[in-house]
């Protein structure tokens, strides 16, 4: 393949190209720094635009909240209307095959994350840009990779292997007192769309699809409320391809603050 | 609960829309799903109003005339994602809408844009200068067709196709005009010293 142009390289920053070519561009940026740092520009500035995006106003949301003004016959349409959808969406949930996760993902993922759990405890080590990099390059897309510094997370460990059925990659988040949490993204499109929970005793999994990459979040022993927000919001950064913005950082930081300790 | 929680009755009286025109019967069945997938998207909807007006309260203004439209609609997309672009496009509309309205034309012809370097070519200035201050300044001096597109991709984090959707136009065509805006708001951080000005006052020492 040619060298990428600066079209090209916004396009894979942006999640816009095919697969096939998403990877060329990966394999190039492996093989040439020059493209590389290109690349490590345009994700800078790309998370640089989405931060000076203006502070909304408050009384935007409560202006709209605003307009309420209820008669009862109102009252008593919204109220007929929620319950007609209310049965058209537990009558279709009921139809559809309950979403799951499958076993071997999942034995899949819990031993990637245990694995480096114990090799971080014992030899905590930083992934290096250049890693990042190569792993990413293997991976053949480039996945959305939310910044956790709001809720005292950071990457400290990022690989590729082979899952069931497909390159899993992995990006481990470590805490400042011992909390672990794996995101992994799948190239095999086998998770439901939109996000399911699965518990096992202490161990708490989320997965979810974005077009043909599908992401599963799992940690151990952390405190449910702030998993789920995470979850939440990482959710939403995958699918809008943004950082998250101030006030999800701001939700999540309140939450770290607020949540009980990981348990080891 | 949701703070967009609305029966509709005000936008059903006393609004002529001739763009959406009101069918009660689906407005009553399905305001609440609407209001529910629109509520996430205020913050970008009020990014991409700035974008396009640079003013705090036309922004304002134009995000609740975009909902107001939006609720008051004839039909709707079927699913939340389509509903995206969908509104993100009401808002535009509205916006140049306005425009006409007061006498004035909004021009976004690329034409108008002024950047003339190698298109295809890297950027290879000083990437310390790309951070969000100086990007928020340099942002007001682009044109409004390079605006646009920052602000529908980077601020709301619409896809190309989605963006193409809004603003009527080819995918491809996105690519290349969201290339040379980014090429463009480098330019001017590089060239117009927004980032001295903005480094300096890291330096000032408040007493």
């Amino acid at each position: 393949m040619n060298q990428p142009d600066w079209s090209t390289l916004n396009a894979y920053v942006d999640g816009a190209l095919e697969p096939a070519a998403a990877a060329a561009v990966a394999d190039a940026a492996g093989s040439d720094p020059g493209i590389a740092w290109q690349i490590a520009l345009l994700y800078q500035l790309k998370g640089a635009s989405h931060g000076a995006m203006p502070d909304v106003p408050a009384e935007l949301a409560g202006a709209l909240a605003g307009r309420r003004g209820k008669s009862l016959l109102a009252v008593a349409a919204i109220a007929a209307t929620a319950f007609l959808v209310g049965t058209a969406i537990v009558v279709g949930l009921y139809r559809m095959p309950a979403p799951a996760l499958s076993e071997d993902l999942l034995v899949t993922a819990r031993a990637l994350h245990e694995q480096w759990e114990e090799a971080d405890r014992s030899q905590p080590a930083d992934a290096h840009p250049a890693a990042v990099l190569a792993a990413l390059s293997v991976f053949g897309q480039m996945p959305f990779v939310p910044d956790l510094e709001s809720t005292e997370l950071t990457i400290g460990h990022i690989t590729v292997s082979n899952g069931p059925a497909g390159r899993i990659l992995q990006i481990g988040y470590r805490g400042n007192h011992g909390c672990h949490l794996s995101l992994f993204v799948l190239t095999y499109a086998r998770l439901p769309e939109m996000r399911v929970r699965v518990a096992m005793g202490r161990e708490r999994a989320y997965g979810w699809r974005v077009d043909d990459l599908g992401y599963l979040l799992f940690a151990e022993g952390m405190d449910e409320s702030r998993l789920t927000l995470i979850a939440n919001k990482v959710e939403q950064a995958t699918r809008s391809r943004t950082p998250l913005d101030r006030q999800a950082e701001e939700q999540l930081a309140e939450n770290k603050r607020e949540s009980a300790p990981c348990r080891a | 609960m949701s703070p967009l929680a609305a029966d509709g009755s005000q936008i059903s009286h006393g609004r002529s829309n001739e763009d959406f025109p009101v069918s009660s019967s689906t407005f009553q069945m399905a305001v609440p799903v609407l209001r529910e997938w629109i509520e996430p998207y205020l913050g970008r909807l009020y990014g991409f109003a700035f974008a396009l007006t640079q003013d705090r309260d036309q922004s304002c203004d134009l995000v609740q005339d975009c909902v107001l439209r939006a609720l008051a609609a004839a039909s709707w997309p079927s699913d939340e994602r389509a509903c995206r672009a969908w509104l993100f496009r009401i808002l535009r509309n509205a916006f140049i809408d306005r425009h006409r309205k007061s006498g004035f034309e909004v021009s976004f012809d690329p034409v108008h844009e002024t950047y003339t370097d190698d298109a295809e070519a890297g950027w290879h200035g000083d990437r310390r200068i790309v951070d969000v201050v100086t990007v928020r300044i340099a942002i007001d001096r682009l044109t409004p067709t390079h605006r646009e597109i920052i602000a529908l991709v980077d601020f709301a984090g619409l896809s190309y196709r989605e963006t193409a959707e809004v603003l009527g136009i080819a995918e491809g065509t996105v690519m290349s005009r969201l290339a040379r805006a980014r090429k463009a708001l480098l330019a001017v951080m590089e060239t117009e010293n927004v980032t001295v000005l903005a480094r300096a006052r890291k330096h000032i020492r408040w007493k």
